[in-house]
């Protein structure tokens, strides 16, 4: 087994890679433990509790994602997106479906179910933090309507383990370049 | 669809008999619920509105190089918004004239030519035909190259804006904003280098019809107070008790079509208003003004620009009362703002309102753009633009497009909650006495300027009211039964 990524993407800029840490790894099946606990979290509209596993230096981001041919790369713009945050503006989101019975977007909220699978771990050149990928399915249901709105991303995280993960990096790249939801008033 | 006529009026009428006309009633400042949801109306929509007006497609810092190009629509057409070896722009129907497939496929790009994937037509990036495989032993010499040039519509500029409009007799840019270009002029042409996006419009499906939001653009000052008292719930927004503290003081313009708020820049141009006090700021007042307290979005290096490139009046208002929400009819929004840079409630105390600002605390100045795209009667796509000045700061760059996504377009903790709005009218639209429940404008102001202002346009003072509304209205309708 080698110990190398296996994409052809270079690490974000930021993140040095050490090794690739394998799913028979029991570091593995914690980061894959947490990020389980994490969309569990979300899909029990448990927010302030999610919001705790959010590194103060935190950045979130969406990058906007245009179609574009083979030859002209992934399509993701490098600084407009979709979601553009930090611990500060996240906390402000969260609380604003806390502290508020007027935060019409999401209230009645919808109810959702985030699949999080093919989930890849390696370790980076500073001790106790993790670059992580995944692929996120979040099936949001709104009000009576049977059809879900979809929402498919894959997620580059860097989680840092203390006392628990915290996220201390998310970038969402989403598959859709016109969003099929009418807003993203969920967390993904 | 046929579409029926009534033989001595010559008005529409709508296959259950309905005259167009009657969906307006004029006496009492209503529109039925049904233009949301009424397929005949949206075809008429597209043929008599969309395909004769003045759309937004892009912005030409999108495209800055020859050959670059963007694919937009106009309505439900296809278009290519793209720069010209002169440095002009073409926007190009991106339907082949051979068989009507699109000739260009990726959202943006820089490209020579375009070529059609089905039959490898060429096309020149001016839209002229170019050639066809086999040409010769196809069709001998029987091909004529203007009449399978790509469809070019009209295109004009304001403000680096490009506007696009397929009819060829419609009146230009200037004629079809009229007043209201005055006030648009104070956003997007007050200096020598204008705007940029800082980065391609995000785009969104709304389960609503378009005109949900487009009824809202021009403009609806009152929801704020409802659809977005979550900000007041978080200290962020004015918990006011008067029109003046509950941020609903504005000198409101409407003009053809379009309406827009000019908001206080100074707590003493609130108290006028409170007051009835005329407007009597001078050119010599408003420099120092102006200098003193930069316009949304300006450096106070860029102050000076402002007297090169609006005139004496355009300046006078600018100091006082700048122009913040509202649209140019028929789709083209404007939010020039000081919006709210979002703090966590729980990590640290957001601080108190000061000034005339909207939003307690920190401010980061932004210019957010709109235009709602037809989908069909019962959806549309939101496009937002973010720009900022080009001679801005990179750092008020970055805090516009941040303050821009944070708090409007797809995750915008301001806007969608006014994306909660707009399907739920298009559902009521649907029903049997939902469809006969009417937009109701009863606010009116009328033309109510505060004596001595110097701008063109009706002019509202007092709360902000329906003006601009119910006459977004009335031009739709000019539009619909033929009379514009």
């Amino acid at each position: 087994m080698t110990s190398t990524r296996t994409d052809n993407r270079p690490a974000p800029a930021g993140i040095e890679i050490a090794e690739r840490i394998h799913e028979r790894d029991a570091r593995f099946a914690d980061v894959n433990e947490f990020l389980t606990d994490e969309a569990a979290l979300l899909d029990d509209n448990l927010l302030a509790e999610w919001l705790e596993l959010i590194a103060d230096d935190i950045t979130y981001r969406a990058p906007l994602r245009q179609t574009v041919m083979r030859a002209q790369g992934n399509g993701y713009h490098p600084t407009m997106g979709h979601f553009d945050d930090d611990v500060h503006s996240l906390g402000f989101r969260v609380h604003r479906f806390l502290d508020s019975t007027n935060a019409f977007a999401d209230d009645p909220p919808s109810r959702t179910r985030r699949n999080v699978s093919n989930v890849a771990v390696w370790a980076t050149s500073r001790e106790n933090e993790y670059f992580v990928r995944s692929n996120l399915l979040l099936l949001r249901s709104r009000w009576d309507a049977p059809a879900f709105d979809l929402i498919s991303a894959r997620r580059e995280d860097l989680l840092r383990l203390d006392d628990g993960f915290t996220i201390a990096r998310r970038t969402i790249y989403l598959d859709q370049s016109t969003l099929g939801t009418p807003n993203l008033a969920v967390f993904l | 669809m046929t579409m029926l006529r009534d033989a001595k009026t010559g008005d529409v009428v709508l296959s259950d008999g309905t005259r167009l006309l009657d969906l307006i009633d004029y006496d009492k400042h209503e529109v039925a619920l049904r233009v949301l949801s009424d397929p005949e109306i949206y075809r008429l929509e597209l043929d008599r509105l969309f395909a004769r007006t003045w759309i937004p497609v892009a912005h030409e810092s999108e495209i800055p190089k020859v050959g670059d190009y963007v694919l937009r629509r106009v309505g439900e057409d296809p278009v290519i918004v793209v720069r010209q070896d002169s440095g002009g722009i073409e926007v190009l129907l991106n339907v082949c004239p051979h068989r009507g497939m699109q000739v260009c496929r990726s959202d943006s790009g820089n490209a020579p030519r375009f070529k059609c994937p089905y039959h490898a037509w060429v096309f020149r990036r001016d839209g002229r035909f170019q050639g066809a495989p086999f040409e010769k032993d196809m069709y001998g010499d029987a091909l004529d190259p203007e009449y399978l040039s790509l469809e070019r519509a009209r295109v004009e500029l304001l403000g680096g804006m490009i506007f696009a409009n397929f009819d060829p007799e419609a009146p230009g840019l200037d004629e079809h904003f009229g007043d209201f270009k005055w006030y648009l002029d104070l956003i997007l042409c007050r200096t020598r280098g204008g705007y940029e996006v800082v980065g391609p419009p995000q785009r969104a499906l709304i389960r609503s019809n378009w005109k949900g939001p487009a009824e809202q653009g021009s403009v609806d000052g009152y929801h704020g107070i409802g659809l977005h008292r979550s900000f007041t719930d978080l200290g962020l927004s004015p918990r006011g008790t008067t029109p003046a503290t509950a941020g609903l003081l504005s000198v409101d313009i409407s003009a053809n079509g379009g309406g827009i708020r000019c908001m206080p820049t100074l707590p003493q141009f609130l108290d006028a208003l409170e007051d009835g006090r005329p407007f009597e700021v001078t050119v010599d007042q408003a420099e120092q003004l102006l200098a003193d307290n930069p316009p949304v979005g300006m450096t106070t290096d860029m102050v000076p620009e402002l007297r090169e490139c609006l005139t004496d009046e355009q300046v006078r208002v600018l100091a006082a009362y700048y122009p913040s929400a509202g649209q140019a009819f028929p789709t083209f929004e404007l939010l020039h703002i000081n919006g709210p840079v979002l703090r966590d409630p729980s990590r640290s105390a957001i601080g108190d309102r000061e000034g005339t600002t909207m939003w307690a605390g920190e401010v980061a100045s932004t210019l957010v753009l709109h235009t709602w795209g037809p989908r069909g009667v019962d959806a549309f796509e939101i496009w937002t633009w973010v720009l900022a000045e080009r001679d801005a700061t990179p750092e008020m760059k970055e805090a516009a497009r941040k303050v821009a996504v944070q708090t409007f377009g797809s995750s915008g903790t301001i806007e969608m909650d006014d994306g909660e709005a707009w399907p739920s009218q298009t559902a009521a639209a649907r029903g049997a006495r939902g469809r006969r429940v009417t937009f109701k404008y009863h606010a009116f102001r009328d033309h109510t300027p505060p004596p001595g202002w110097p701008g063109p346009g009706q002019v509202h003072t007092g709360p902000t009211g329906d003006d601009g509304q119910w006459q977004w209205w009335q031009r739709y309708f000019r539009f619909l039964s033929g009379e514009e």
